[in-house]
């Protein structure tokens, strides 16, 4: 699980780090370092985000309007930045959405080429 | 842990220090120190837990592009600029400071030259007569003006070695403790300046109604007008343009002599645009008033109630810009 061992490579996977966080937020606001732990733990370790990775993703979905930031309660000591994810945001997830499936639909009719 | 915290200290060294960025360095801190405190509760050795957090953080420059920042910058020449350093910066502010009194003491002198043509208009009527008092407005303008212009040069000079470099952090902190400093002379200025512009209108009240009952002569009011507006504009002046100083110094990201710049628009002034006819008029706008001033004295002898161009000048500039600026 550490560093350089992930399988995939963050190139494969950049256009996805939006889908990934939005998904998250989905599910309830949070803040940075509970989202890329999550990101690791649902890809069961097999995806890391890199940290500047995923704030470079929350100024763009801030700046796009579909997350917005506000100061969380202290945690640990320390004052984090919390995310929510917008209706816009929402919007954009289930774009997102549809157009992995036919990603995964168009990759897979390669696939299936090379298998007959 | 330690160890952590220099990394990404070391990373944001070159970063103009904005809330942004400040922000932004506090959540990468943050979340980099969970990562840690996480793995090392799952008992991994510190020296690995350490170069995991690290690798695992990715590039810098990633984040910078995405925030529109950059860590080096370039002028119009393609050359790098370096940042600003504190001995430039307090050399710039003593320039100001020293330009700020200059011009002030300029339009004191100006305004003074104006209260004595008046006063010698009266007093001097069988000792001088009007044309020759008018010598006094030349005398003024022969002190006054040189003032500006060497403040003007000096100014334009330290500025223009200065022009869109980066502002650093510490250089702004030490501008903003003497900006703090300087608050209350400021407000000390301001407040007597604006004072005085005030009162400055009453002997003329005075006068004129003494004058219509045939006591005092009513240009006397408008000598003590000038020499009381004088004093106030030279506070608000002197005060304002030591203020700006700081100002400047405190909230641009980059220094901005004047010109084209090539970044570091704030969103205020991006959302007008004034016409070019209207910023080629305002070049010239206060000559011409000047000019009409002294045309209009002269030629019709109104010299007790024309310096009344100026305040009506002053209000329809205010009026054309507020109508011609256009919102991008």
């Amino acid at each position: 699980m550490l560093g350089g061992e992930q399988l995939i490579g963050s190139d494969a996977i950049r256009g996805y780090n939006d889908t990934f966080i939005l998904s998250i937020l989905l599910a309830g606001d949070s803040y940075g370092y509970a989202i890329s732990k999550q990101i690791r733990e649902i890809s069961q370790g097999e995806y890391s985000i890199k940290e500047t990775t995923l704030y470079s993703a929350f100024n763009r979905l801030e700046k796009n309007g579909y997350i917005e930031s506000f100061p969380g309660e202290v945690t640990h000591g320390k004052k984090r930045t919390y995310y929510k994810i917008t209706t816009n945001g929402k919007h954009y997830l289930n774009e997102k959405l549809h157009e992995w499936q036919v990603t995964k639909a168009v990759v897979e009719r390669f696939v299936k080429e090379l298998e007959k | 842990m330690n160890t952590i915290k220099n990394f990404i200290d070391s990373l944001f060294l070159g970063i103009s220090q904005t809330e942004a960025t400040a922000q932004l360095k506090n959540d990468l801190l943050a979340s980099a120190e969970d990562r840690y405190e996480d793995l090392i509760s799952q008992g991994k050795n510190e020296q690995e837990v350490i170069g995991t957090v690290i690798s695992e953080f990715g590039t810098i420059d990633e984040l910078l592009e995405e925030m529109d920042l950059n860590n080096n910058f370039f002028g119009e020449t393609g050359d790098e600029l370096a940042p600003l350093t504190i001995e430039e910066a307090l050399n710039y502010l003593q320039v100001h400071r020293k330009a700020a009194f200059q011009i002030s003491l300029g339009v004191l002198v100006i305004l003074l030259s104006f209260s004595l043509f008046q006063g010698a208009v009266v007093l001097g009527s069988g000792l001088f007569n009007e044309s020759l008092s008018a010598a006094f407005i030349f005398l003024g303008a022969a002190i006054g003006v040189p003032l500006f212009i060497i403040a003007g040069i000096k100014i334009s000079n330290t500025d223009k070695q200065l022009q869109e470099r980066l502002i650093p952090a510490a250089v702004k902190q030490e501008a903003k403790q003497q900006r703090a400093a300087f608050q209350p002379t400021f407000v000390f200025c301001i407040t007597l300046g604006v004072i005085l512009c005030i009162v400055a209108v009453i002997p003329v009240i005075i006068f004129s109604e003494g004058h219509q009952r045939g006591i005092f002569n009513e240009s006397f009011g408008v000598s003590l007008l000038f020499l009381l507006a004088g004093l106030g504009v030279f506070f608000l002046i002197f005060g304002g343009v030591i203020m700006s100083s700081f100002t400047k110094l405190v909230e641009a990201d980059y220094f901005i002599y004047k010109g084209e710049r090539s970044h570091g628009y704030t969103e205020k002034e991006q959302r007008y645009e004034e016409p070019a006819w209207f910023r080629k008029l305002n070049k010239v706008y206060w000559s011409i008033v000047l000019l009409l001033y002294f045309c209009q004295s002269f030629i019709f002898n109104q010299w007790a109630f024309s310096w009344i161009i100026f305040p009506i000048a002053g209000i329809l500039r205010g009026i054309l810009k507020t109508i011609f600026r256009e919102e991008k």
